[in-house]
């Protein structure tokens, strides 16, 4: 008798789980609409062979996983657009490797794959050891950056001096750690909490065991989407040099015949302003933004004038 | 309380990436681990039992460096170096890489929990055997091994067990298992403890039923004993 009770516990136990996800899902309005219509716009499967790229795609909007999709259209984000875009333009075939950050760097370095394209800003570190291609903007996912806070701070902290005697944490190896050491690293500031990821850095906010988080404003919206009336931004915001507020996408030493064709994309991408359209539509996916706050008509075409 | 329900929420829309995908990858890299693993682990302790001291002292390296680093690290050196090696899987996905990675990791410690089983049987048994004029090859195969089995079965069931709990490093390359489902929803949402909580209650769920189907088999055993 002991021993099916026993069974009959572990049984419900996985029904439980089972009956929580049998709540359903219900149809939501379609946020990928404008998504994907311009990756519908792009010409696959071209004949100079693949273009593999790696991304990380754990960083909404940039770069994340719609898991409605399949395959490799599940990764989706501001950076897949412009991959699919890069590899129309090059005449090749888009191949994405999804692989932790650090993994991506990894990858260019040995050649495993062509490109990493990850929302990688420009350091002077990166540029010894790497081809960095020409920059690419996401909206202002990069040019802005700024501070968020537990809600009960939002506004009350808007020059540097105001941080004096508290905590600001940043992700490891990101633009933001250069920033932070940039400008508080001569004051008294403590700035030596540093996060792998952004999921863990946020948490660690929520607990207060760091009092600011330092995060491009981009990922600062959807973190702030995501955790309701707890967080906001502090109202600071660096100043951020020309050479740190845009993307670039790595390449390996010495692969300078692809890293021209990649800068003659990009050229054209800029000059005909396809960039702010891909960072809105990639925000409203992400759930940052609707598509009417951004122009969008219900069926994802921009509404120009 | 919103945790709950954040937590509700997120298995109603994601149940399908912790549960199918998540759990399937997760143990499907866990068989492939431990049943490469068991054959390639067997074939190293013979070689390790072998006079041919070249083959006893390459496997003994291997041995030694498999145990003595880290699996991410030696996920790390899979996925990024051995393409170089085997230009075939270059154009394959990771998990392949990272399969073949997990089969080694797994060969090296399944050898030594097989030595140690066939070592922990007494001597006598084969003094024994061998004194009643069965062969050395007889002897080991009908009368030590049959024992050391009783000595290996469960050792081979928890590195079954810590390999479902290792496959979680192989989320570094986004293969599909449960960890990966976590970074793949925690990535949109942005709620890491409550996606956190769900892959630890899968993890759990997981490992304690394979820890109890594993101990009705050992109780089995011992019955027939």
């Amino acid at each position: 008798m002991k021993k099916i009770s026993k069974n009959l516990c572990m049984l419900l136990c996985v029904a439980m789980i089972f009956a929580l996800c049998a709540c359903g899902s219900k149809p939501e309005a379609k946020l990928s609409a404008a998504y994907d219509k311009y990756l519908a716009g792009f010409k696959a499967g071209g004949a100079n062979g693949t273009l593999t790229v790696a991304m990380s795609p754990d960083f909404a909007p940039m770069e994340f996983y719609d898991v409605a999709k399949t395959g490799d259209a599940a990764i989706v984000g501001f950076d897949v657009l412009l991959a699919n875009y890069l590899a129309q333009e090059l005449d090749m075939q888009l191949v994405l490797k999804p692989m932790s950050f650090d993994a991506c760097q990894a990858a260019v370095q040995t050649g495993n794959v062509d490109l990493a394209i990850s929302g990688f800003s420009w350091t002077y570190d990166r540029s010894q050891n790497y081809e960095l291609s020409d920059w690419y903007v996401a909206g202002e996912n990069e040019t802005q950056q700024s501070i968020i806070c537990l809600k009960e701070n939002e506004g009350k902290f808007t020059s540097p001096e105001d941080f004096v005697g508290y905590k600001i944490g940043y992700q490891g190896a990101s633009l933001q750690q250069v920033l932070v050491e940039e400008t508080f690293g001569d004051m008294d500031v403590d700035i030596s909490l540093v996060y792998v990821d952004l999921g863990t850095a946020v948490e660690a906010l929520k607990a207060k065991q760091v009092d600011f988080l330092a995060v491009a404003h981009g990922n600062g919206e959807s973190i702030i989407a995501s955790a309701g009336d707890t967080i906001a931004f502090t109202g600071f915001d660096f100043e951020v040099d020309d050479i740190y507020k845009n993307n670039v996408c790595l390449l390996q030493k010495g692969n300078t015949e692809l890293l021209e064709k990649v800068n003659v994309a990009l050229a054209k991408a800029l000059e005909n302003d396809y960039y702010s359209g891909w960072y809105d539509a990639c925000k409203v996916y992400a759930g940052v933004s609707t598509l009417d706050e951004l122009g969008f008509d219900d069926e994802g075409n921009k509404i120009t004038g | 309380m919103t945790f709950f329900t954040n937590i509700a929420n997120i298995m109603a829309k994601y149940w399908k990436v912790f549960l199918i995908q998540g759990i399937g990858y997760t143990l499907l890299l866990s068989v492939i681990a431990v049943a490469g693993g068991a054959f390639f682990g067997s074939l190293m302790a013979l070689a390790k039992r072998s006079k041919l001291r070249i083959l006893k002292a390459v496997v003994n390296v291997l041995v030694e460096v498999v145990r003595g680093t880290p699996v991410l690290l030696q996920l790390y050196i899979g996925v990024f170096v051995f393409p170089m090696v085997i230009p075939r899987l270059s154009s394959l996905p990771y998990i392949y890489s990272v399969s073949i990675v997990l089969i080694i990791n797994s060969s090296a410690y399944v050898s030594e929990i097989i030595r140690s089983g066939i070592e922990a049987v007494d001597i006598g048994q084969m003094e024994a055997a061998r004194s009643l004029g069965l062969t050395q090859r007889t002897a080991m195969l009908s009368i030590v091994l049959p024992q050391a089995v009783k000595n290996i079965l469960p050792a081979l069931g928890n590195e079954f067990i810590m390999v479902v709990k290792e496959t979680s490093l192989a989320s570094t390359f986004f293969v599909g298992e449960l960890m990966t489902a976590y970074l793949k929803v925690k990535g949109y949402t942005y709620l890491t403890m409550e996606c956190l909580a769900i892959v630890g209650v899968l993890y759990f769920a997981m490992t304690f039923i394979l820890s109890k189907l594993l101990k009705g088999m050992e109780r089995r055993m011992k019955a027939r004993a």
